[in-house]
């Protein structure tokens, strides 16, 4: 081995050489691959991009229309929930939850508002 | 192939292979691993890239779940002083909320973080009308009918006297058009409504020297192209003995106060500030959005363009003291003349000159020259109609008063003929 880095040039390299090589590269090939899907897992992903932004045009039509019923729907292949209850320190305030599930029922996304409905005199 | 074996027993271990493989394999695993870590490079900045973002809106809704909070307990927050809440009772969605006075309009901030992340949002409210607040008129009864001349044209329900509606005569015109009101008239009171003096007593001690309810932050030189933010609890105060003009662009959380008069060139530009000064002159051709509080005359030029929210407030009126809305001026707003209280009214006046819209809501405990268009909603304790030097009391020349032009998100005011309804004015941040 020593002759390896002395010698300016080299002209072979036993199999096993190669062989340890090749698999040390899988190795850390495999290693990198598998980091990367766990990243990509866990973190940005258009699905989840695109369950927040079907959330916010819920609850924007929430808004604009007032219409703060508890209720479950379809949109898109995706159940949507709405839950509301009554803030325990006011009612007037109202806890909106706006969720979304898959078809086996595993939730996908929440998200959590508060809601002022003033009582009409 | 004459250095020696490595592991001698092993025939296929033995088989030498040319140099260059091991060159070659090194080479692609070296292009494989820039490769590879560039790809885990690109996924971990995303997926940073996305828990920041993830966490941005997240604080931004619970900022605005903050404000809804802030409307619902509105009651219970004092001025200026900051108040941390736990939204859902969980203990992990916090926000701070401030409650200020803003002229006529409340001001609620609410900020909201998590770590060293922050996101805050700054709303402008205000009610929603009432009965009265949707109305086109209150007139308060005072025995005789309400004289409509030439032009005049009411469309919605109007609180007027008994004796309602009548044509009147005026510098040879009679009443020139088919009917006198399209819409429902109601009897009113004998009183003008009474108006909320909280916010304009917060307004009358600044103006007095005093600082109950702002907490004042005083510049020592006046700020020029700079937007001021609503966060936190202090309100900036420039204040100066002299007159003040100002023609620059400015904005926010800033009061412009003199002793003498503020004029405002139509260069200037003003998002969302209030003048306070006994006179307060706006050019002709001004765009922008301001409320004004004075005590002897605000004088607004023609071909204004005064966007929602914008306030005109006479306080503390004298004789001859007036709000002048000139012609072809467009105001979204409102306009309060308060007057000493129900029964006493003012000496002010306020004129609606010709070809000018007022898009919002108008309380004059005083005389309404109205010569122009109103979208919404006036309450007048005394109608004039001027025609050379003679004034017509009860009379209504020229003037349409509709409520078919007045938009759907046009709220109320918090001052007077309101529902206990907050709303959004706007957002200010």
């Amino acid at each position: 081995m020593r002759n390896f880095f002395v010698r300016s040039r080299l002209r072979a390299s036993s199999m096993i050489e190669v062989t340890t090589a090749l698999i040390i590269i899988s190795v850390i090939f495999s290693l990198a691959i598998s980091i990367y899907l766990n990243v990509q897992r866990s973190g940005f992903s258009s699905g989840k991009i695109m369950y927040a932004m079907m959330l916010d045009e819920v609850y924007s039509v929430m808004e604009e229309t007032g219409d703060i019923e508890s209720k479950e729907f379809v949109y898109d292949e995706v159940s949507i929930y709405q839950e509301t209850s009554v803030h325990p320190s006011n009612p007037s305030l109202l806890i909106v939850r706006i969720g979304a599930r898959n078809a086996e029922g595993k939730l996908l996304m929440e998200k959590k508002y508060l809601k002022y409905v003033a009582h009409k005199e | 192939m004459k250095t020696a074996p490595i592991f001698r027993g092993a025939a296929i271990l033995n088989h030498r292979v040319n140099a260059g493989v091991l060159q070659l394999a090194l080479g692609i695993s070296l292009v494989v691993s820039i490769i590879c870590s560039s790809m885990i490079l690109v996924a971990y900045f995303s997926k940073l890239l996305f828990l920041n973002q993830s966490i941005q809106d997240r604080l931004r809704d619970n900022a605005v779940s903050g404000i809804q909070y802030g409307m619902a307990m509105k009651k219970e927050m004092f001025f200026s002083t900051p108040l941390i809440v736990d939204l859902f009772g969980e203990e992990t969605d916090s926000v701070e909320l401030i409650r200020k006075p803003w002229g006529i309009f409340e001001i609620l901030v609410s900020d909201a973080w998590r770590g060293s992340h922050h996101g805050s949002r700054t709303a402008l409210l205000t009610a929603m009308p009432d009965a009265i607040g949707k109305s086109i008129i209150y007139s308060p009864d005072n025995n005789a009918p309400l004289y409509l001349v030439g032009n005049a044209k009411l469309e919605g329900t109007a609180y007027v006297s008994e004796r309602k509606f009548s044509t009147g005569y005026i510098n040879r015109r009679g009443y020139e058009g088919e009917k006198l009101i399209s819409g429902e008239v109601r009897k009113s009171e004998a009183d003008i409504p009474r108006i909320d003096t909280v916010l304009l007593h917060a307004a009358h001690t600044l103006m007095a020297g005093s600082q109950k309810s702002y907490r004042i932050n005083t510049l020592s030189q006046f700020p020029f192209r700079q937007q001021f933010s609503f966060r936190g609890t202090d309100t900036n105060l420039y204040f100066s003995d002299q007159s003040i003009d100002v023609s620059d662009s400015i904005g926010g959380n800033l009061i412009v106060q003199s002793s003498i008069k503020v004029r405002v060139t139509a260069d200037a530009r003003l998002n969302d500030v209030i003048l306070i000064a006994p006179e307060i002159d706006i050019d002709k051709g001004f765009e922008g959005s301001v409320q004004c509080f004075a005590t002897h005359s605000i004088t607004i030029g023609s071909d204004c363009k005064l966007k929602y929210p914008s306030a005109l407030v006479l306080l503390e009126s004298e004789k001859d003291s007036l709000i002048v809305v000139g012609q072809n001026t467009l105001m979204e707003g409102v306009v309060v003349i308060p007057g000493k209280d129900q029964s006493i009214s003012s000496d002010a006046k306020f004129t609606l000159m010709n070809r000018a819209i007022l898009h919002g809501m108008i309380y004059v405990n005083g005389e309404a020259d109205i010569r122009g268009a109103i979208w919404g909603h006036i309450t007048a304790k005394q109608f004039i109609a001027m025609s050379g030097s003679s004034e017509y009391r009860s009379h209504i020349l020229d003037a349409e008063i509709t409520d078919q032009k007045r938009s759907r998100s046009m709220p109320g005011s918090l001052l007077w003929a309101n529902t206990n309804e907050l709303t959004i004015a706007k957002w200010l941040e």
